[in-house]
């Protein structure tokens, strides 16, 4: 349909019948269905390729921790962008302007503790998820509850992600071809399914590299386009009055959106909830080639990602909140929020244009739901599979345990349609959902946070401060104004129905949960648990028992060689002339990094391996035959050889 | 779309040449300045670099005095630049910000 003959019809329509009108229009467009078609089998493409490179678990979750930080960054983008961010936020942002951004553009405050505590203590520790640190750091116990909130989190994240995308999508492809909310969902759900059961962590990083780029890439040409639709830059910014145009809320005045509020909501519990206690982010970091690349990644995506993101999900409510100043006919002001992005976007865009803004959509919720599923199978194997099998006597091999998560990858996916069912059936249970969240996530958040961070935190007060802190949550939801208005910061209490304090519940929660946890460890004996590697104080442990001997920091030089295998090297060994050790700066026994030259692969043929004596080959590794398997290594190509500690 | 000879602004809009109908009338939308008070406007960048100050000093402290960023090493003095950059990177973000929307 064509822009006159919308516009005009728009003057006895609703916004969402426009916006659902616009949308049925696309979806009858055979050019809309060759892009998303497109997509969908690129996707699945990547899936069936990096299948192969598998050949353990720890390429399955950890991507056998071989991965650039460039790589990692780009993945990480894609996932921490959810499909509902481009509604969500371009709906905040068409109502409170800049300010929009706020959630995306606060998160440095805790690096330091993050890329100098838990990143080095997960990563060097071999922390395979985060119940199993609860375990080596408290005790079985804080473990098993660890595991059922993640595990209830996660999956239900996943049928959250599932449905949301659905209901995005149906307007499109409901009218087009007919298909129920939960067609939408099978449709999606296999194409995910498949390629994070045969792909795994690799095809979830590669396929999250491309969708980063395709969601970041829409929403900057949205902004284009948006700008030209007003003439420049100069004349979109006078579109706009000042206040929208602040980047940061109203301190207090606000009750359904204050700075002050958002502040503790999303920049203290948030960012601490989002660095620490998030499962599929701690395997993403995982999967880079060294810690050192695990803080490039986490420090690019934090100073030039997030911004960048921010930018891409809220344009489209700038945008809009300049069109209805400019031409209330085009989009009046009485639009609904939430339809604000697809109304946007279609006004702004072709018909292919479009089609690119929904494949945006969905690869925005894939990018987060293969990182769950991924994570959830990780879990499984980990915190219940492995110990179950212990704890009778089992003893499998690593090939047994990466069938089974491809299963429980498999099962994963179904189990996630399955709650989006019941999500799309019963309203209680997506509120019981977020609210078992929004509980159990302030107690998780400071179990993590003092356990790595307070040396005298022990497993008594981790056990309060899940219990406990559950139920100080609870009373102060119960009497919010008498408990919770305390810590209000002078918000007043919203008019109607709605929830009072819904950002700066936050700052009570976090106050219970690490109050509790504080007087109770105060109170009770230290931990006799030893702690070596698990807490800030005992990091340097940590390096020690991830190379099993003395680091050796002497400078060295990265060597260029070509590569041959010796069938009698033991497993994980490589050798190098006497010459290239002394140019490596390195002794027998420590760390090397093995990697294709071509930098754009981002570590996708590599290998870390143990240095094994030396040989009188010249210019050459030697690989053991296994190193050589996992590494993936081209006949004929050369390696790069560094040591890395 | 159909090609058209617009010929009045309405009709420049109808037509899908919005662009050219801003840029042909030259149309700003300046909105009247507002007189906005000290609080709104500096009051959350003084809380937000003020007590997330606090909370990424005592993270640089707590990193330092356990030994985890150990000065001695020079990739980890880098890292501490890095991390103070990041810091004052996000305050000239958001201060610049907040000039240009209630100056520009």
């Amino acid at each position: 349909m064509n822009l006159p003959l919308m516009l005009l019809q728009q003057a006895t329509e609703t916004p969402s019948d426009v916006a659902s009108r616009a949308a049925a229009a696309a979806g009858s467009s055979p050019v809309f269905w060759g892009i998303l078609i497109g997509y969908f089998v690129v996707v699945l493409g990547f899936g069936s390729y990096f299948a192969k490179f598998n050949r353990s678990t720890a390429d399955f979750f950890f991507g056998g921790r071989r991965f650039s930080w460039w790589l990692i960054t780009m993945s990480i983008v894609a996932t921490g962008v959810g499909s509902h961010s481009f509604v969500k936020y371009s709906a905040k942002s068409f109502e409170n302007g800049f300010s929009g951004t706020m959630a995306y553009m606060n998160d440095w405050f805790f690096m330091p503790l993050f890329i100098f505590g838990w990143l080095p203590i997960v990563y060097y520790m071999k922390v395979r998820s985060i119940p199993e640190y609860f375990e080596r750091r408290f005790n079985p116990f804080v473990r098993a509850l660890a595991t059922i909130v993640q595990l209830v989190y996660m999956l239900g994240y996943v049928g959250i992600g599932f449905l949301t995308m659905a209901r995005t999508l149906q307007p499109i492809v409901g009218g087009a071809l007919g298909w129920s909310l939960m067609d939408i969902i099978w449709v999606v759900a296999v194409v995910a399914g498949v390629y994070i059961t045969f792909g795994g962590q690799t095809a979830v990083i590669f396929t999250d590299l491309l969708q980063g780029f395709i969601l970041v890439f829409a929403g900057i040409m949205l902004f284009l386009l948006g700008l030209h639709w007003f003439g420049g830059f100069e004349a979109f910014w006078h579109a706009l009055p000042p206040e929208f145009k602040l980047p940061l809320a109203t301190f207090n005045d606000d009750p359904s959106f204050n700075f002050v509020g958002i502040f503790w909501q999303d920049a203290v519990a948030g960012s601490i909830a989002f660095l620490f206690m998030s499962q599929g982010l701690i395997m993403r970091f995982m999967a880079c080639r060294s810690v050192d690349h695990g803080r490039k990644a986490a420090a690019f995506n934090v100073l030039f990602a997030l911004p960048v993101s921010a930018v891409a999900v809220c344009c489209a409510g700038w945008i809009g909140r300049g069109m209805v100043n400019v031409e209330p006919g085009l989009l009046p002001e009485s639009v609904e929020p939430d339809t604000v992005f697809v109304m946007v976007a279609q006004l702004l865009s072709s018909t292919a244009g479009f089609g690119f803004f929904v494949a945006a959509v969905t690869a925005a919720l894939m990018s987060s739901v293969d990182t769950y599923i991924n994570a959830c199978a990780a879990i499984v194997i980990n915190d219940i599979y492995k110990p179950i099998a212990d704890w009778r006597g089992k003893s499998f091999n690593d090939k047994h345990y990466l069938r089974a998560a491809m299963m429980i990858s498999a099962l994963g996916t179904v189990t996630g349609v399955a709650a989006a069912w019941m999500f799309s059936k019963f309203d209680d249970l997506y509120t019981a959902h977020a609210f078992f969240q929004s509980t159990i996530s302030p107690p998780l958040v400071a179990c993590i946070f003092l356990g790595i961070f307070w040396r005298r935190f022990n497993s008594a007060g981790a056990v309060a401060t899940f219990a406990g802190g559950v139920l100080l949550i609870i009373i102060g939801r119960t009497w919010p104004v008498e408990i919770i208005g305390l810590f209000s910061h002078g918000i007043p209490l919203p008019e109607g129905d709605q929830a009072p304090y819904t950002y700066i519940g936050a700052l009570y929660n976090l106050v219970a949960c690490f109050g509790i946890g504080i007087v109770v460890s105060l109170l009770t004996k230290p931990s006799a648990n030893k702690l070596e590697g698990l807490t800030l104080w005992t990091i340097s442990y940590a390096r020690r028992f991830f190379k099993g001997g003395e680091p050796n920091d002497r400078p060295g030089f990265t060597l260029v060689a070509t590569w041959e295998i010796d069938a009698s090297l033991p497993e994980g060994t490589v050798q190098v002339d006497a010459e290239g050790l002394h140019h490596l700066a390195a002794d027998e026994g420590d760390l090397v990094y093995i990697c294709d030259r071509r930098w754009w692969l981002g570590g996708l043929r590599s290998a870390h391996a143990k240095l094994q004596g030396v040989h009188g080959l010249g210019e050459t590794v030697v690989l053991s035959t296994e190193i050589a398997a996992t590494g993936h290594f081209l006949e004929g190509r050369m390696v790069n050889v560094e040591k890395e500690f | 779309m159909k090609a058209c000879t617009p010929t009045a602004s309405a009709e420049l809009i109808l037509c899908g040449h919005l662009a050219d109908y801003n840029r042909i009338t030259k149309r700003r939308y300046d909105v009247a300045p507002m007189d906005l008070p000290f609080d709104r406007v500096w009051l959350p960048f003084i809380y937000l670099y003020g007590v997330g100050g606090i909370f990424f000093l005592f993270g640089i402290f707590l990193v330092l005095k356990s030994g985890a960023l150990d000065l001695k090493r020079r990739t980890h003095r880098r890292w501490l630049g890095v991390l103070i950059f990041g810091y004052f990177w996000y305050f000239a973000i958001h201060g610049l910000g907040t000039l240009a929307a209630i100056n520009l």
